[in-house]
């Protein structure tokens, strides 16, 4: 029963906007556009920023980054533990974790997580490792081939996502704050994960509508029917390199950088945002060295090819552009495409002339430059570096010191563009806290009037 | 007839307690006893203590914020003074006008009602002294007495006696993190702030500084995380209880010296979210949200029976808890912002109050027997202000604090020694207090 009090004055508070006072609110959908139709579900093979931003919803890694830098353990019950200056490291998982699925999730498939990164666009990430002991369901430990105090920065990468050790299909289950719902043509819908680690996301939905460009993309943003669209922003978490093979890198590199105009081919060449590289990693890090004679001409080259992959947005236009600006200064250059894996595959196996390569960048500096220099077919090169970076110590600033000093001794890596864009929530989204994790986001009620 | 306790309490020595106050009844009074005659005797049994009744003439000067207060209080002084076997004093509006009636010694008070207690506090001053001897007749002395107010002292001390209700905001501690709850109470007698952080119980004084902290257990196994946890918290019958649902923890534990003990454990998914004069109020959470299910358990503390339940209007986001109980001694805060009142037989009303953000509480601190609702605003983006909106009979125009640089989502009411106030706290760990200003 109810009964009413008497009370002397209604107060209609609501009619005033923009004063703080409210928790987040459970419930509520969002949808984003992406610029790609169908980005790869795979954490192990993610490499673009459409890729990575749906990645990091349905899969999680074993840790995250604050917006500090700090590492928070997430799927892990406390931060790695090292005895030995960063040579062993103790992962110890929380009990009771669980895929999307229903499955456990288990030491084993931290295990073989990281195990498929081997081979795909993050493979750097494991590069300093030698072993990997699974102890038992929640514990697994790993033991690095020279002391890498850093090396668990690489657990806070999307691609570290954990997936079963098995799985059927090509999509793998997650475990991130949202599962996969449905799909339907380009469409996806992601659901709230009730067991996710950190907790259920505020919002119940996320539809991620895949459209075939970015003009697509750009259309349901101003739409107003999405939330979230692919925005420049300050960060870069994906760049371009045009990489040359080792035993042409002495002769070639310094004409090849002297023919390249960045500006000009991020502004009427790259589609998206993007900014001119001028250094080897977006960060301060060495300039590329400018060779001696290198405004001159290249007499007498036979011509090379110019490997590239036609399913990078873009690349395909730049490849044509460096062709044309090589020719310019006497080098003949023919254009070839190649797959991601097989042009993986070759660059790695240094079985290419010049390349043209995207890579994704992990937040480490250490790890960024081990995976670019992995990419280049410098692997020894690339275990050098982490090995110098490590032995910096596991300061920060040290460490990149340190990949800096080792990344400029480096030939044949001309740098590009760096890719300055994320998924991001519009300025009317009515998103709350969305500018960090998604799963973070909520929507504010609406005040009664 | 007087009752026993009021009885007891006029026989008492008149000896002023620790501070100079004293309660003028150690059990609360009858329902029927006018709080205001047992504050006049008390205060004239302190008088008869000081000057000999039969020989001392006395003129008196009664002051309150309240005119009608004074009015009744002075009257019903007089007839105490006579009852004391004073001759009848003469009313005064000063000392020169006591000087002038050729009284002996002047009875100065002031009257006021602080909170839900009645109190009166002065001075018996000597205005001659003995014409042979030349000496004052008597030393003179303090006079103070308290004790509850009822429902007339409230009435004679209302919103329109007491003047325009102002609130100022001040700071009182500064936490490591946000606070998940917040409970105001006491321990052994003396007034306490407790919050619940991620992972540890800190106890602060009424000064605010930090008095005793107690680690929560570990989380139990399996216990799911919440990205927005919520926790209850109450200081209730010299204990603290909390449940800490996404931990998987609760319990009790007490104040040993300077070391909070722990007492016992708890089931973990009741929430005790507020507590008052009538009980303990609890509620579980609604799963998976940061909302409690609309389900309200009351509980009398002491008593240890079965709490009694009812379903609410709606689901809720903040209970609160009027300190001093009074004719609103419950309400809640919807996750849309409406205020529902929740009286002690638990029934509910819903206030034309809405609009209100998620920090929220409820004390007396006009003294009109009715709390205040104070609530941060509905935005989640600071600055936020506080807001003190009166719920009584003649209400009035809602008074709003200066803007303040933070996000309040968290708020506990109580009285930390001067009567009913509030103590917010902010997502980066600040506790304010919100009080009546001077």
């Amino acid at each position: 029963m109810r009964v009413a009090i008497a009370l002397g004055l209604a107060v209609l508070l609501g009619a005033t906007p923009a004063w703080a006072g409210l928790r987040p609110r459970y419930g509520g959908e969002a949808a984003a556009a992406l610029p790609v139709q169908k980005p790869a579900l795979d954490p192990a093979q993610a490499a673009t920023v459409a890729e990575l931003f749906v990645v990091s919803l349905v899969h999680q890694p074993p840790l995250e980054r604050a917006a500090d830098g700090a590492l928070v353990p997430v799927l892990l019950a406390e931060p790695p533990l090292s005895d030995d200056g960063g040579r062993t490291f103790r992962l110890q998982l929380r009990e009771g974790l669980r895929f999307h699925d229903g499955r456990p999730l288990r030491a084993a498939d931290l295990a073989a997580s990281l195990r498929r990164l081997d081979g795909g666009p993050w493979a750097a990430l494991t590069l300093p490792v030698r072993s990997l002991d699974v102890r038992s369901d929640t514990r697994l430990d790993v033991t690095l081939a020279f002391p890498f105090p850093r090396w668990p920065e690489a657990l806070a990468e999307a691609a570290a996502g954990v997936v079963p050790a098995s799985f059927a299909g090509t999509v793998p289950p997650g475990a991130g704050p949202f599962r996969i719902a449905a799909a339907s043509g380009s469409t996806l819908r992601l659901d709230a994960f009730d067991g996710h680690a950190a907790g259920r996301p505020f919002l119940d939905t996320l539809r991620l509508h895949g459209q075939p460009d970015r003009r697509a993309a750009a259309r349901l943003v101003a739409g107003g029917s999405v939330q979230l669209g692919p925005a420049r922003t300050q960060e870069a978490r994906v760049a371009t390199w045009l990489l040359l093979a080792p035993d042409l890198a002495e002769r070639l590199e310094g004409a090849v950088a002297a023919a390249i105009d960045r500006a000009d081919t991020v502004r009427y060449f790259v589609p998206g945002a993007a900014a001119p590289l001028d250094r080897l990693l977006p960060a301060p890090h060495p300039a590329p060295r400018a060779a001696a004679g290198a405004r001159g001409r290249v007499p007498g080259s036979a011509p090379l090819t110019l490997l590239y992959d036609p399913a990078v947005e873009g690349h395909r236009q730049v490849a044509e552009r460096i062709q044309l600006r090589l020719h310019d200064r006497g080098l003949q250059v023919r254009l070839d495409t190649a797959g991601a894996a097989d042009l993986r595959a070759r660059t790695r196996g240094a079985r290419y002339e010049l390349a043209l390569v995207q890579l994704p960048l992990p937040q480490d500096t250490g790890l960024a430059a081990a995976t670019l220099l992995h990419a280049a077919g410098r692997a020894d090169a690339a275990r050098r570096l982490l090995a110098q970076v490590g032995a910096a110590g596991p300061a920060a600033d040290a460490a990149a010191r340190a990949a800096s000093q080792a990344l400029g001794r480096v030939r044949g890596i001309v740098p590009l563009y760096a890719t300055t864009e994320a998924i991001v929530p519009t300025p009317s989204s009515g998103l709350q806290d969305a500018a960090g994790d998604l799963a973070d986001a909520w929507r504010a009620p609406e005040s009664p009037r | 007839m007087i009752a026993l306790p009021l009885l007891l309490a006029l026989l008492a020595p008149a000896t002023p307690a620790s501070g100079g106050v004293r309660a003028a009844a150690d059990a609360a009074p009858e329902p029927q006893a006018a709080s205001i005659v047992a504050l006049a005797r008390a205060i004239a049994a302190d008088a008869a203590a000081l000057v000999p009744p039969s020989t001392t003439r006395l003129a008196l000067e009664v002051e309150s914020p309240a005119r009608r207060l004074a009015t009744s209080f002075e009257a019903a002084l007089g007839v105490a003074l006579r009852e004391a076997g004073f001759a009848p004093a003469v009313p005064v509006g000063d000392a020169a006008a006591a000087e002038a009636s050729g009284a002996d010694a002047l009875v100065r008070v002031r009257v006021d009602l602080l909170g839900a207690t009645l109190a009166a506090a002065g001075e018996l001053r000597t205005l001659r002294p003995n014409f042979f001897t030349g000496e004052a007749l008597a030393a003179g002395g303090p006079l103070a007495a308290e004790l509850p107010a009822d429902a007339s002292a409230r009435l004679l001390a209302g919103p329109g006696a007491m003047g325009p209700l102002a609130i100022e905001v001040v700071p009182f501690a500064a936490l490591a993190q946000a606070p998940v709850a917040l409970a105001v109470g006491t321990l052994g007698g003396t007034p306490y702030v407790a919050a619940l952080l991620e992972d540890e119980l800190v106890l602060l004084g009424a000064d605010g500084s930090r008095r005793a902290r107690h680690p929560l257990p570990p989380p139990a196994p399996g216990a799911l995380p919440s990205r927005d946890p919520r926790a209850g918290l109450v200081v209730v019958s010299d204990s603290i209880r909390y449940a800490f649902p996404s931990r998987g923890v609760a319990g009790a534990v007490r104040l040993e010296g300077d070391a909070l003990v722990h007492v016992t454990d708890a089931p973990p998914d009741v929430l005790p979210l507020v507590s008052g004069p009538a009980g303990v109020l609890s509620a579980m959470q609604a799963p998976q949200s940061n909302l409690f299910a609309p389900t309200l358990l009351l509980a009398d503390a002491a008593s240890g029976a079965a709490p009694r339940a009812a379903a609410t209007p709606a689901p809720f986001v903040t209970a609160l808890s009027a300190p001093s109980g009074g004719a609103l001694p419950f309400g809640l805060v919807t996750g849309s912002g409406v205020f529902i009142s929740v009286q002690a037989d638990l029934t509910f009303g819903t206030a034309p109050v809405e609009g209100l953000g998620d920090a929220a509480a409820l004390a007396d601190l006009d003294g009109d027997g009715v709390a205040e609702l104070l609530a941060s605003g509905r935005t989640a983006a600071a600055p936020d202000a506080i807001r003190a909106i009166r719920l009584g009979a003649g209400g009035g125009s809602p008074i709003e604090s200066a803007p303040i640089d933070a996000v309040l989502v968290i708020a506990a009411s109580g009285d930390l020694g001067g009567g009913d106030e509030a103590i917010f706290a902010a997502t980066d760990g600040r506790l304010l207090r919100v009080r009546r200003a001077p």
